[in-house]
């Protein structure tokens, strides 16, 4: 599938102009803009708001593909309305990581039993990446084998190279977008630029994680470890709503006689989520929450999916009120066994 | 919070272990950037670990309830202004055994917004953070930078009350005084009906309903919270109607009127209690205003009702308050 | 009122929802005093019948604004009268506290009614309700905190 990558060279600004040329074909155009002090994913109609100017989101883009509260069926009397969304959207500006989470939601949501609502969405929509000339103190993704400029999960990925933008086009979709513009062939040296902008990227990563942990964390289940960590956690669902990655949710029905039954995100770190009809609840302690947290992402869906649930993306890190750090936690984990 | 302070700090801890107690929570830096968290040492050669410098920002009063649930001997804790006062209203409130419990009191001259921080300076590039009188001296791995403390300051931390604990075994550090000062939440009072109302509907579209604000806080602590219930009161023995009947003020939808909702009500249980730790603001990934709401609370205890938060008898029980003048809206 | 003439058609006119949380030893024996009496008040007033005002949580009148009450009463006993002593001096403080709180998030705290009312006021009861529905029918309806999922 990787073979088909075809790279060209647009003069100008790529992204704003996608944005400029999708709305007026009737897409809603998803792109960051600055909100206070950080960026965030907004729905926009002018292109002009688009400002790339950081590292990463604060939220990330899962929630168009997959929404904090999306209505699943409204019913009356029985069943009045199953709510598909197959509106055409275009998320731009999206970082590599975070389209390559994008593909582990796919995973889950379509692989064995298929989610219609997640389907509905994902044909729909068109993913346009920008890649990361540059890393932040809490970006880890090459420690788990992706690149900063990696191109799986997008239809095209931009990269910046100045006064001009190399573009990668990855699926069908992209081609035919690439196809109302004018574009023009790659040189030598826009390659060599391109390859130099990754090496430097990569290379400024400070971050690192081990990422291969399945035989230890099988072994260190019971660990004391755990509570040691556990001790500064708040158990509040920050790490997991800002996650690319964490898919967990909670269905509700809300109205009597007429009402809708929708799907909210849920989060493991919370006390009810594994609290059973029989007013037994497993994980009743914090730190058996955030330790399933962990296994979740390095071992329950290396066994069950093959793939580690984690792109390196460090929101939990950033955004952590407590300080509990992935990266720290895995790697202490790691030189607390050896010793 | 200089280096004067956690030098006498480290000694008093490693008197106190050879002494009666049996860990402490202190403050400790992270491996990969400069911020500051919380731990528990238990033995003398984990005092090196200790740190204490404008960005020992965590409140450890819920960690406090917690250790003293898990152990059985006495426990220390470092213990800022805000935290002192937490913990002494925690007393009152029966959470804490006064006599379980030796407190480190540090008088703080104000701590450090980790957000503004790394505006400035990129963390894995910053060693060491220190104060020394009013000026913050951030050391990197290429020079030393000087920043006057007002700079980088927490807002919150401009309006504190107590910056010197009130409750406390020991004291470290030169004592100050606070000061109440409401001209922030005059000014939003100022603003009209509409004006007020899509201000908070703007700063609460961006509520993720985490709910970091209230496991952060030390006074959220009931299990059975309205919004959200942590430990429904079912048996093994309940009936289904029961259980599916549970009343629920509040499902998972998420939109500003529903985040209004859980923010008015998380408030309005904390008039006459909050202390003004400002975890909650702190704890907030989307950078909402929370104090606002909170210190507007406190604003009206006082006038309306006369009642300055630091009595042994909480707000809510004492009957000889009821409004000692018309309300400052005139309602 | 020459506007109400004007209308052929009655249900032109705004009726506004009221939920009145009543105390069951005064507050709700005056009304019910003043359903014996005949004394006629407006139909708008759902009335619920509390054991005391203090029980009355902030949670349950958000609740009520949430779900498209227009207006929202809380009576008890006058005070020093409690039938469990103190319950309304809890009332009197949480609603002056959350009638400041909603003025400043931007709702109309008017729409919110703190009433002392004893079981033989049922003439007063009866008036202050016609007062205040009419006060909420100036007000208009409330829409800034309805929030219904499956009406949007």
């Amino acid at each position: 599938m990787d073979n088909k990558i075809k790279a060209m060279i647009y003069d100008g600004n790529f992204l704003r102009d996608v944005a400029e040329k999708l709305l007026e074909k009737g897409y809603r155009v998803i792109a960051p803009i600055k909100s206070g002090n950080y960026f965030i994913f907004r729905e926009i109609d002018n292109p002009e708001r688009i400002s790339l100017n950081f590292i990463n989101t604060k939220k990330s883009a899962k929630e168009f593909l997959f929404p904090q509260n999306e209505g699943l069926i409204r019913y009356r009397e029985w069943i009045e309305e199953i709510l598909l969304d197959s509106k055409k959207r275009a998320i731009i500006g999206i970082r590599p990581c975070d389209a390559k989470a994008i593909t582990l939601l796919d995973e889950v949501f379509l692989k064995g039993f298929k989610d219609p609502y997640y389907e509905a969405r994902r044909k729909n929509t068109i993913i346009i990446g920008y890649a990361c000339n540059e890393t932040g103190d809490y970006c880890f993704c090459s420690s788990l084998g992706l690149s900063p400029h990696e191109t799986e999960g997008m239809d095209i990925l931009v990269t910046n190279l100045g006064d001009r933008n190399y573009l990668e086009v990855i699926t069908d979709k992209g081609d035919e977008i690439i196809g109302l513009f004018d574009v023009k062939e790659v040189t030598d040296e826009d390659g060599k630029r391109k390859h130099e902008l990754e090496r430097k990227a990569v290379e400024s990563t400070t971050r690192k994680i081990v990422s291969d942990m399945k035989d230890v964390l099988v072994n260190n289940f019971n660990s004391d470890y755990w509570r040691k960590v556990a001790f500064n956690c708040i158990g509040c669902g920050t790490c997991t709503f800002l996650c690319p990655t964490c898919f967990c949710f909670d269905m509700l029905d809300e109205g009597e006689k007429e009402g809708i039954r929708y799907r909210a995100w849920d989060s493991c770190q919370f006390p009810l989520y594994t609290l059973e009809s029989s007013s037994h609840n497993p994980r009743r302690e914090k730190w058996q929450r955030l330790r399933n947290r962990f296994y979740d992402k390095f071992l329950y869906t290396v066994e069950s999916k093959g793939k580690v649930f984690c792109v390196g993306c460090g929101r939990c890190i950033s955004d952590c009120p407590a300080g509990v750090d992935i990266t720290e936690v895995m790697n202490g984990l790691l030189k607390e066994v050896s010793e | 919070m200089d280096e004067n302070t956690l030098k006498k700090l480290k000694e008093k801890c490693r008197e106190m272990l050879k002494e009666d107690v049996e860990v402490i929570i202190v403050y400790t830096r992270k491996e990969s950037e400069p911020k500051e968290i919380l731990t528990v040492i238990e033995s003398p050669d984990e005092i090196e670990k200790i740190t204490l410098s404008p960005l020992s920002a965590n409140n450890p009063a819920k960690h406090l309830i917690h250790e003293l649930k898990n152990r059985s001997g006495k426990i220390g804790v470092v213990a800022k202004g805000c935290d002192s006062r937490a913990i002494k209203q925690l007393i009152n409130e029966g959470k804490i055994d006064r006599e379980r419990v030796h407190i480190i009191g540090i008088s703080c001259p104000g701590i450090i917004d980790y957000r503004k921080l790394i505006t400035k300076f990129k963390p894995s590039e910053v060693k060491k953070v220190t104060l020394s009188g009013d000026t913050v001296l951030v050391q990197t791995v290429n020079d030393e930078q000087r920043i006057p403390l007002d700079k980088l300051i927490y807002e919150n931390c401009l309006y504190c009350t107590h910056p010197t604990p009130q409750e406390y075994d020991s004291l470290l550090g030169e004592v100050r005084e606070g000061r109440r000062d409401f001209s922030d939440i005059e000014e939003l009072e100022k603003m009209s009906q509409e004006e007020r109302w899509n201000y908070w509907i703007g700063e609460l579209e961006k509520c993720i309903r985490c709910f970091a604000c209230r496991n952060a806080c030390p006074f959220c602590y009931c299990t059975e919270c309205l919004v959200d219930p942590t430990d429904l009161a079912i048996s093994p023995m309940s009936p289904a109607e029961e259980k599916a009947s549970y009343p629920r003020f509040l499902g998972k939808t998420v939109n500003a009127q529903d985040n209004l909702f859980y923010h008015l009500l998380r408030v309005i249980h904390h008039a006459g209690r909050c202390v003004g730790c400002g975890e909650c603001e702190r704890a907030c990934p989307m950078d909402i205003p929370l104090r606002k709401l909170e210190r507007k609370l406190e604003k009206e205890v006082i006038e309306v009702f006369g009642y300055i938060p630091d009595g042994d008898v909480p707000f809510l029980a004492r009957l000889d308050i009821l409004p000692e003048k018309e309300t400052t809206s005139g309602r | 009122m020459s506007e109400s003439c004007d209308r052929s058609n009655q249900l032109d006119q705004f009726e506004p929802k009221i939920i009145a949380f009543a105390c069951n030893w005064c507050s709700y024996a005056g009304a019910d005093l003043a359903g014996t009496s005949r004394i006629q008040y407006s139909p708008n007033v759902r009335i619920i019948r509390v054991m005391c005002s203090g029980m009355v949580n902030p949670a349950m009148i958000l609740y009520a604004f949430r779900k498209g009450a227009d207006g929202v009463v809380v009576a008890g006993c006058h005070p020093g009268d409690c039938h469990y002593n103190v319950g309304n001096y809890y009332a009197k403080k949480r609603i002056v506290l959350l009638k400041e709180m909603l003025d400043f998030i931007g709702f109309e705290s008017d729409r919110l009614k703190l009433l002392w009312a004893s079981a033989a006021e049922g003439k007063k009861f009866a008036e202050e309700m016609i007062d205040f529905v009419e006060k909420i029918r100036r007000l208009g309806p409330q829409k800034k905190m309805l929030s219904i999922p499956y009406r949007i």
